[in-house]
């Protein structure tokens, strides 16, 4: 069964831009519409490592909720599609009922989705007790 | 530390504490961005298509990390209309020479010839 765990109506210019500050991504297809078109894109690009991060918290919020016990101990994801400054998205997570939560071999999923329901990116998460 | 808890959306008081998400580490690029440098490669021509975490280590505020990258792999296609090159980075993050993370990402470079 999927979880709807975090809902955006879309990343501000201004947000991206503190982003590509804190983390010294300076890359200008997230700031520069110029350099963007340039590339042939239809806008400014989300920093991956910037929705990697919201992800990561929307996972994280749900565990908390869930069950403080646990954690995140493996997150890793595959880009298909992009997310562009002010598109709206949301995360969604299937997790493995077959097992326990906390077992390495689950194949618990987190989907980044787009306006459309189309994902953008799908995560493979492992999540570990937090004091075994 | 707070402005990325801040954009994040944590609550006020977590802002404030001295817990650093493990996911914070995303942020530690540096080193990466050095290696595109080297490589003499233009950021805007750089698409990242996956990307790997293992969190090993709860980290604080203030704690001294050390991060090593280096390329893994290499992968080219230039004999096409479309030339391309794909870089694996595999970086570890070190507290007191102590692995607290390893990430690992595929960094598609577009116009490769160009």
């Amino acid at each position: 069964m999927r979880v709807r765990l975090f809902e955006s109506s879309g990343l501000s210019r201004a947000e991206l831009m503190q982003y590509g500050w804190i983390s010294g991504d300076h890359n200008p297809i997230h700031f520069d519409e110029k350099v963007a078109d340039g590339r042939g894109l239809p806008g400014l690009i989300v920093h991956g490592m910037f929705l990697y991060c919201i992800v990561y918290k929307a996972i994280d919020d749900f565990l908390l909720e869930k069950s403080p016990d646990f954690r995140i101990k493996e997150l890793s994801s595959k880009f298909s599609g992009m997310t562009f400054v002010n598109d709206s998205f949301r995360v969604e997570v299937e997790l493995d009922e077959s097992k326990e939560l906390s077992d390495p071999s689950a194949r618990n999923k987190v989907f980044l989705l787009n306006k459309d329901g189309e994902a953008n990116c799908i995560f493979q998460a492992v999540f570990i007790r937090r004091n075994p | 530390m707070r402005q990325f808890k801040s954009l994040m959306g944590y609550s006020e008081e977590k802002v404030h504490d001295d817990t650093v998400p493990d996911i914070f580490i995303a942020c530690l690029r540096e080193a990466d961005f050095k290696i595109f440098e080297v490589l003499d490669i233009d950021l805007d021509r750089l698409l990242h298509t996956t990307q790997t975490f293992d969190f090993m280590k709860t980290i604080f505020v203030g704690d001294e990390i050390v991060t090593r990258p280096a390329v893994t792999k290499v992968r080219t296609k230039l004999n096409s209309a479309n030339p391309f090159v794909t870089l694996e980075i595999t970086t570890e993050y070190f507290r007191n020479e102590e692995l607290i993370a390893r990430t690992s990402g595929t960094i598609f470079v577009r116009e490769a010839l160009s």
